[in-house]
């Protein structure tokens, strides 16, 4: 029976040394203010009317006069919320194939000696290595008839060569005795992988899906590529047509009327910027359970 | 000797797929420049035929070099174009780039259904980011697949490699429409500035729809509030900025005086804006002029006095409209455009914000100044090849209907969408409504061009000031070498912009010495600049210029 | 016998070139034992086959004189290593490798090294609560686009940011460490500590927590205290994964970004901050060459090889297993 100390320490454990507590934690408020006041300037822009803004003339740093606008401006507009749906939904189904993609590969990856595993691994390892060029790929999606498709903004990008070499190191430091064994016991690799592998590497397979989620959510380049129709937009694009500031129209004529006159003003930016991180900030905390201290790897009797 | 022996063969033939592999094969080398000569230039494009709107009077009388002003909204709106342009009715597919929030698509855009109305078809918008269009359009034309109607602005098409090849090969020749009185067909096209149409020729085809520019490149605009409130006068010379300099500058308050201003120094001095013919019957680069090296010279003096707004000396490409807006940077020089723009942005929120621009002025005191001429056109709308001629005809009449002028209701339905639900118009004023904001973004009016318009009367004193600017600049356009010959610059001297520019960045920053300027202009010349100058020359001389 | 750890290499199972009795496995048979991993195989294949190696081939370009418009891949002469020569023979082109090395190798020494620490630290924090908070925390400027990243140090250091003000304020001149190229290489490390490290500890923190705790037990009962702990047990377990990701960074050593560079090009002048990715970008502008590009990209592919199979060789004499293993 564990004796719980109510501090969070295992039974083992020395208490912290007052000064070991003292210099982590000045290097952790350190750490964390260092993050965290670009953070508050950049909030409190979001939340500052136009006119501080102006008066400002960059991000603010005092309060002063706090509006929702430039939230409620960017979330009643229909094209940001279909953008959501379609981001979420490239992202769910992206992650879904990719990991598992990935993780079959990897799997199958983890044997040396196995039948092609030589040329197969290199076919992945060289991915780091030489790169097609952007008009080859563009002319393969187009040619697979996938040109304005959600699934040019999946396929492409779907297998990441890092991604599978980190899991398969991860599989090829699973002891070989446990695979062994069960392969005895006359269990297919299928099995192996689901019942024993999978278990086993909770941790990893949590790391490789929140790398891949995060990519899709972030990604806009297929999309600026390949979609011609805007309602296909993902949020990463239509987030980045309001920060557009680096180059309008640079002998704006005098006679252009219209909708894009006045640039969306920093407000607006940087809501965009806190609505793009609230999503990995919303999903980390379900990941990162699985990398708590002393999550086992598993079961194995010594 | 012989080689019999096997080893000895094979290691031969190694040699030679050794020396076949590594030899220094020839390179087709960067594009060449293109020029089509006046004469040529006359029988591709359009005859203009200046388009009358009945009953619609300029307050302020336009004239060759300046846009007709408009003191109040016109009460009427002329219906331009009677036929619908879409008679197929099969779907128009067309590219245009967006700077700006993202519309509704189309079904769930009212502003595109009435358009779309008054055109008697579809047209299919693929938008796309501004900001990256050079990459998507580069894979398209090099990957061959184009929609029917596609706008690429100026200023990306030049960082496009061999873009002329391009062209020639995927868009339409337009002159077999439009060229001389081929254009009756399409009075509304017939309406553009020669110059613009000649902008539109294409290694010596007439591809481009071209969007006509104002006829100054720039102008240096100033918060008049503050300077009114300082007490301080226009520069009237170069030497009257080191003085406002020295006045306007207080990082204490956050206030520096000067954001980018390289270009209008250059023209200050008297530099030409490219090219220049000597007195001796030779042409000299603008980089070449003891003028440009003077510019450099203040320039540089600007910088070091600390004069310059900080986040201009960190990025050449900053953002200077917004420390503009608060007053943390007093002079700028920007595109005419941002006149009305600004106050757009800014007078809302700061009722004493007050931009002017300030008229053009040399280097010293009573001498004439110049004033640059701007390029005729800067985007362009080019049609695909190989459509037949019906379709042809219709997607220019489309671009037609597009390009109706200020003063008839195609234009104020391309601008402003339909009166009532997209904007209201208030005591002469036009106000966007939400549904305004967020359905109607430049599409239509991408494909499309006109002669310009000073008619932002919502702006209390703008049209009268920019009217009154204009004509002060205009007596001073420098006679550029080149008027009405359409030249494509090769692009080896293309190339050699960028680098150069990086380098006098460094030297206004104090990077590189003023002095290695004289070095950087003889690399110029070695690299690319005498053979551009040959190039140049040949051009001017066949046209009787030199 | 002690629990499975990974605190030693644990060798994975062979699947054996020599079957029962020595005899050698012909290929049928492996085959036949192995068909369940190729099938496994097959749609991670496929996905790379048809979006990266069949659109890699449009790297033959790399030694042609290629134009889009005239000719296309089977139309446009063949020049051999003409780009290749080329490419050297441009002063630009090698002093943007010898600043992506100098970065690299500085990266590799002062940012290598702190998602590891972040991660320890993070580890060692005995709160679960302030622990979460802090992770939560630091891996967010991952998320901030280099627009953004570069904007905010300018806010902070650049002339009129915070930091001038202050230090203006109390009667000291202003300070502008954004463009000043001498100390380029700090700056560039920071913006990459601050924006990268908190996510880059993620990875070290799932290592960590595969660590088995009964060892941290085991060598407390023997006495170990902390630091002992930290270097025999929790170092030695991060040591593939440190390994791994080394090697990797190594193979990506010509690879150190491209927007964060052109985003600080005019601050600090191109001298210092010319990379290879601004090079290549700059010199497509210049010649449009396509295969001029293509001939860089294979270049930096190559080195990236060379580097992984020699640091992957230098990572087997230590008797790791590296990214790829001879067995």
């Amino acid at each position: 029976m564990r004796k719980k100390k109510p501090s969070g320490l295992a039974a083992w454990e020395e208490p912290p040394s007052p000064v070991g507590q003292a210099g982590k934690g000045v290097v952790l408020a350190g750490i964390v203010l260092a993050v965290l006041f670009p953070l508050y300037t950049i909030v409190l822009t979001s939340l500052s009317s136009k006119a501080t803004v102006n008066r400002v003339g960059g991000l603010v740093l005092v309060p002063d006069g706090i509006t929702f606008d430039a939230y409620i401006q960017i979330f009643s507009d229909t094209v940001v919320r279909r953008a959501v749906l379609v981001a979420t939904g490239v992202t769910l189904v992206g992650t879904a194939l990719s990991l598992g993609v990935s993780i079959l590969g990897a799997y199958s990856l983890a044997r040396p000696g196995s039948f092609l595993h030589r040329p197969l691994l290199f076919a992945v390892l060289l991915m780091f290595v030489f790169f097609p060029g952007i008009i080859p790929v563009y002319l393969m999606v187009s040619g697979l008839g996938l040109k304005d498709s959600y699934w040019s903004l999946i396929l492409p990008t779907a297998v990441s060569a890092f991604n599978v070499v980190v899991l398969r190191a991860f599989y090829m430091n699973i002891p070989g005795e446990i695979m062994d064994s069960a392969r005895i016991d006359g269990a297919g690799e299928f099995r192996i992988l689901w019942r024993i592998v999978l278990p086993m590497s909770k941790a990893v397979t949590a790391v490789v899906g929140l790398f891949y989620a995060v990519g899709y959510w972030n990604a806009w380049f297929n999309a600026m590529l390949y979609l011609e129709d805007t309602r296909k937009w993902p949020l990463a694009l239509v987030l980045r047509q309001y920060v557009v500031d680096s180059n309008p129209l640079p002998t704006a004529t005098v006679g252009v009327t219209g909708a894009g006159d006045t640039p969306p003003t920093l407000a607006i930016k940087m809501a965009i910027v806190v609505v793009a991180v609230v999503p990995a900030l919303v999903i980390y905390p379900f990941v990162q359970r699985h990398f708590t201290k002393g999550v086992l790897i598993g079961a194995v009797k010594g | 000797m012989n080689p019999t022996t096997r080893r000895g063969f094979l290691s031969l033939a190694g040699a030679g797929v050794l020396a076949a592999a590594t030899g220094c094969a020839e390179k087709r080398g960067p594009a060449q420049g293109t020029a089509v000569a006046a004469d040529k230039l006359a029988s591709l494009v359009p005859t203009r035929v200046p388009f009358e709107i009945p009953g619609l009077k300029p307050d302020l009388p336009g004239s060759e070099f300046v846009a007709p002003g408009f003191l109040t909204r016109p009460a009427q709106m002329v219906q331009a174009v009677t036929a619908k342009p879409i008679t197929s009715g099969s779907e128009v597919t067309a590219m245009t780039p967006l700077w700006g929030t993202v519309p509704p698509g189309l079904g769930d855009n009212s502003y595109y259904a009435a358009v779309n109305e008054r055109l008697g078809g579809t047209v299919r918008f693929n938008i796309s980011d501004g900001n990256t269009y050079v990459q998507k359009v580069s894979t398209l034309l090099a990957s061959g697949d184009v929609p029917e109607m596609m706008q690429i602005p100026g200023w990306e098409l030049i960082k496009i490699a061999r873009f002329t090849e391009a062209a020639n090969k995927l868009f339409a020749d337009l002159s077999p429409f439009l060229a001389g009185d081929k254009a009756k067909d399409f009075p509304l096209l017939a309406n553009y500035d020669t110059a613009a149409w000649q902008y539109g020729v294409f290694g010596g085809v007439l591809q481009g729809i071209p969007w006509q520019n104002d006829p100054f490149p720039f102008a240096l605009f100033v918060r008049q509030d503050i300077l009114d409130e300082l007490g301080l006068p226009h520069p009237k010379t170069t030497d009257d900025l080191l003085t406002l300099g020295k006045e306007l500058t207080d990082p204490r308050k956050k206030r520096w005086a000067f954001g980018g201003v390289d270009q209008e120094l250059q023209r200050a001095f008297g530099s030409p804006r490219e090219w220049r013919k000597t007195s001796q019957g030779t042409l000299v680069h603008k980089y070449e002029t003891e003028e440009f090296a003077a510019s450099v010279e203040l320039l540089t003096k600007l910088f070091e006095n600390g004069w310059v707004h900080p986040e201009v000396v960190a990025n050449a490409f900053a953002d200077q409209k917004a420390p503009f807006g608060s007053g943390q940077l007093i002079m700028m020089k920007d595109g005419l455009g941002a006149w009305h723009e600004n106050l757009g942005r800014f007078l809302p929120d700061n009722p004493d914000f007050n931009q002017q621009a300030v008229a053009p002025f040399a280097a010293e005191a009573g001498q004439a100044p110049i004033v640059w001429r701007n390029e005729p056109a800067s985007m362009f709308c080019f049609i695909k090849k190989g459509l037949d001629e019906a379709r042809t005809r219709e997607l220019l009449a489309i671009a037609d209907w597009c390009s109706a002028p200020f003063g008839t209701q195609e234009y104020e339905l391309v601008n402003n969408g339909v009166e009532g639900e997209h904007y209201t118009v208030e005591s002469g004023k036009v106000e966007q409504t939400a549904l305004g904001r967020k359905e109607v973004a430049p599409t239509y009016m991408f494909l499309s061009g006109r002669p310009p318009v000073n008619a932002m009367s919502q702006y209390e004193g703008l049209v009268q000031s920019l009217w009154d600017w204009s004509n002060g600049a205009a007596k001073y356009l420098e006679n550029d070498p080149f008027v009405g010959i359409r030249v494509e610059t090769p692009s080896k001297m293309a190339g050699l912009v960028q680098p150069t520019e990086d380098k006098l960045n460094e030297i206004y920053r104090g990077k590189r010495p003023v002095s290695e300027w004289k070095q950087i202009v003889k690399e110029w010349q070695e690299k690319g600049g005498n053979e551009a100058r040959e190039f140049y020359s040949e051009v001017a001389r066949e046209n009787g210029r030199l | 016998m002690t629990p499975g750890t990974t605190a030693t290499v644990a060798k994975p199972v062979r699947r054996g070139s020599s079957g029962a009795r020595g005899k050698p496995v012909t290929w049928r048979a492996k085959l036949r034992r192995d068909w369940p991993l190729l099938l496994m195989n097959l749609p991670m294949l496929v996905l790379v086959v048809a979006f990266w190696w069949i659109p890699g081939l449009g790297n033959v370009i790399a030694f042609q004189d290629y134009s889009p418009y005239s000719g296309g891949i089977l139309g446009s002469p063949i020049i051999g290593f003409t780009n290749f020569a080329l490419l050297f023979q441009d002063p630009q082109f090698l002093r943007a490798i010898v600043n992506t090395l100098s970065i690299t190798a500085f990266q590799l020494v002062f940012y290598f090294p702190v998602p590891i620490m972040l991660a320890l630290l993070l580890n060692s924090v005995v709160s679960a609560r302030l622990r979460a908070f802090v992770q939560g925390v630091v891996y967010m400027p991952y998320f901030f686009s280099w627009v953004l990243v570069v904007a905010i140090f300018q806010q902070m250091f650049g002339g009129a940011g915070l930091l001038a003000q202050l230090l203006r304020e109390r009667g000291h001149e202003g300070v502008d460490w954004m463009t000043n190229s001498d100390t380029f290489i700090l700056l560039l490390t920071t913006q990459t500590i601050w924006k990268d490290a908190g996510w880059g500890a993620i990875i070290f923190l799932a290592a960590l927590s595969t660590i088995n705790p009964s060892l941290y037990e085991a060598a407390a009962v023997d006495g170990a205290k902390r630091w002992r702990r930290m270097w025999h047990i929790t170092l030695p377990g991060l040591r593939p994964v440190i390994v791994l990701l080394l090697i990797l960074r190594l193979g990506d050593a010509l690879n150190v970004g491209f927007e964060q560079f052109m985003l600080q090009r005019s601050a600090v002048g191109s001298e210092v901050s010319e990379v290879f990715d601004t090079f290549v970008y700059y010199s497509g502008l210049n010649t449009g060459d396509l295969g001029y590009g293509a001939a860089a990209g294979l270049f930096k592919g190559l080195v990236g090889l060379l580097l992984i199979i020699a640091a992957n060789r230098v990572a087997h004499a230590f008797g790791e297993r590296g990214v790829y293993s001879r067995s």
